[in-house]
């Protein structure tokens, strides 16, 4: 018993270590004309500080679910931030109206997916879940 | 008033409906989402100035002087003054800017009852700029936004002695814009508007638990700038309202000429300096409210220094709340309330949603000779566990 509580310890340590080391990206449609973002655009767009991009469309940011490796390393990348000092920070926005949170997928299929279909729509991903329908525009790196 | 309880019943209901859907459900062409936070917070009196002061059996802690939320001698752990449930819930209408926001608030201060705090209308005019109307939270500091929501703030409660007012919330219209400036990120927010407070807590707790009063902000403007540079934050405040108050059943004679139903202009300057470093965090804040041809002026001032070590934050702050004699328009120099607190906070984050945090305060009444009510010192002692869903 205990040995298999070691064993799934060590595999889900090992599994989120893998994750988490994992090239991360930021990537849009090919046809929203945006090349390249720089690290405070990004925070600007996924914190709701700045929607409108360059070429004059507003970013339709599109975010991981809440419990996702995924989605807390590209905001501790981001930002530097936890994701409990995220969820406060959008704690504050939500209940004062002052800004609306991304739009929430279920999974880096589904945020590709509408990346490819809307050209407004900026996702992150892991760099190996990328095709070539979509545009790497900022890249997080590994940690 | 029996409209406007009807309606109030009716908002809630809505808000209760939507607020189930925390993950967006679409019926008819209209979006709703659901979001709430929940406060359960216990306090206990360590010790302080014993004294029966009005109607309370002290040492007494106020803390959240708008709801009148007060920690008194009255039983060993009171579990009232800061536990709070809300809900919001927001309709959109699919591919079009409007939406509509109403939040619910129910305190332990008020024996749970649940009141519409929130009630607005919202047009996107663009990516960046929005227009609300209706009834919102007057954003006269840093934290007022979310005053209510304890897991987006540092503390169990808010220091009282800058977080402490009547009114807190306004009937109107503000439009906000967010923008970039070279390396800064802006928000800006103009509002115009009034609020009508009747029994507000406020009150209560200078003129005695069955006091009632009636509090009028008329011709509310003003606005709010918020500068944000990677870890340093900045915020410019100015609101400009006519006010005036009438107090009855106070516990002890009311003189005061401002207290009389006369119209007065005040003027409110706020401004906050804040750190937010992965490790450090300090939270700095002034407040002038200068009411021209009043024989006092308010000054209130915040500084917090804070350390993260992983899920933990440890937080120390003092907060000093002191009112100004105009001599020359005949103020009593020692009549003037003034406080201090120092409190130390320890959080822990139990996961992305949800802390535990234990505060202790020690409050210092500065009050001149001729001060009443005086409430004395006051150590307190709370815990909270804060969530947001």
């Amino acid at each position: 018993m205990l040995r298999n509580l070691f064993i799934a310890i060590f595999i889900l340590a090992v599994s989120a270590s893998s994750l988490l080391a994992e090239d991360m990206v930021v990537v849009v449609n090919p046809k929203n004309g945006v090349n390249k973002l720089t690290r405070e655009e990004v925070i600007d767009i996924f914190l709701g500080r700045n929607r409108q991009l360059s070429t004059g469309l507003t970013a339709l940011p599109l975010d991981l679910p809440g419990v996702s490796l995924e989605r807390e390393a590209f905001y501790l990348r981001l930002t530097g931030k936890s994701m409990s000092e995220i969820n406060a920070y959008w704690a504050r926005l939500i209940f004062s109206g002052r800004a609306s949170p991304p739009t929430q997928v279920r999974s880096q299929e589904e945020s590709m997916q509408m990346v490819i279909d809307n050209r407004s729509a900026i996702g992150y991903l892991e760099r190996s879940k990328i095709s070539s329908q979509v545009k790497v525009v900022f890249e997080l790196g590994a940690k | 008033m029996l409209v406007g309880k009807t309606a109030q019943i009716v908002v809630i209901l809505i808000t209760l409906i939507a607020a189930k859907f925390v993950d967006a459900e679409q019926l008819g062409g209209i979006n709703f989402t659901g979001s709430g936070f929940l406060t359960l917070a216990a306090g206990k009196m360590l010790g302080g100035t014993s004294a029966t002061v009005l109607d309370r059996n002290c040492p007494c802690f106020t803390s959240d002087y708008a709801q009148g939320s007060v920690y008194d001698e009255s039983s060993a752990l009171k579990f009232g003054p800061d536990s709070k449930l809300g809900l919001q819930g927001t309709a959109n209408i699919i591919d079009s800017p409007f939406s509509a926001t109403a939040q619910v608030v129910a305190r332990g201060t008020e024996n749970g009852r649940a009141d519409v705090e929130w009630l607005y209308g919202n047009y996107n005019l663009s990516a960046n700029t929005d227009i609300q109307l209706g009834r919102k939270r007057l954003p006269m500091f840093y934290y007022s936004d979310i005053q209510d929501v304890g897991f987006a703030m540092p503390w169990t409660h808010l220091p009282p002695q800058m977080y402490g007012w009547e009114v807190v919330n306004y009937n109107g219209a503000n439009i906000t814009h967010r923008d970039r400036w070279g390396e800064w990120a802006a928000t800006m927010n103009m509002l115009a508007g009034n609020e009508n407070v009747e029994d507000s807590g406020y009150w209560k707790v200078y003129n005695g638990q069955q006091s009632q009063s009636s509090v009028k902000w008329d011709h509310i403007f003003g606005g709010d700038l918020s500068l944000v540079r990677d870890w340093f934050e900045m915020r410019l405040v100015y609101i400009q309202s006519d006010t005036s108050r009438v107090i009855t059943n106070s516990v002890t004679p009311v003189s005061d000429p401002f207290l009389l139903g006369n119209v007065t202009q005040q003027k409110i300057y706020s401004v906050a300096f804040n750190i937010d470093t992965n490790d450090w965090l300090a939270r700095s804040e002034f407040l002038v409210i200068d009411r021209p041809g009043a024989d006092f002026r308010d000054h209130a001032q915040l500084g917090a220094v804070g350390r993260r070590f992983g899920h933990w934050l440890l937080l120390a702050t003092i907060s000093e709340y002191r009112s100004e004699a105009i001599v020359s328009m005949g103020a009593d120099p020692q009549g003037q309330e003034a406080h201090t607190d120092r409190a130390l906070t320890l959080r822990y984050d139990l996961n992305d949603a949800s802390d535990v945090k234990v505060q202790i305060d020690d409050q210092k009444d500065q009050g001149g000779i001729n001060w009443s009510p005086r409430y004395g010192d006051a150590q307190l002692l709370t815990m909270a566990y804060d969530r947001v869903f």
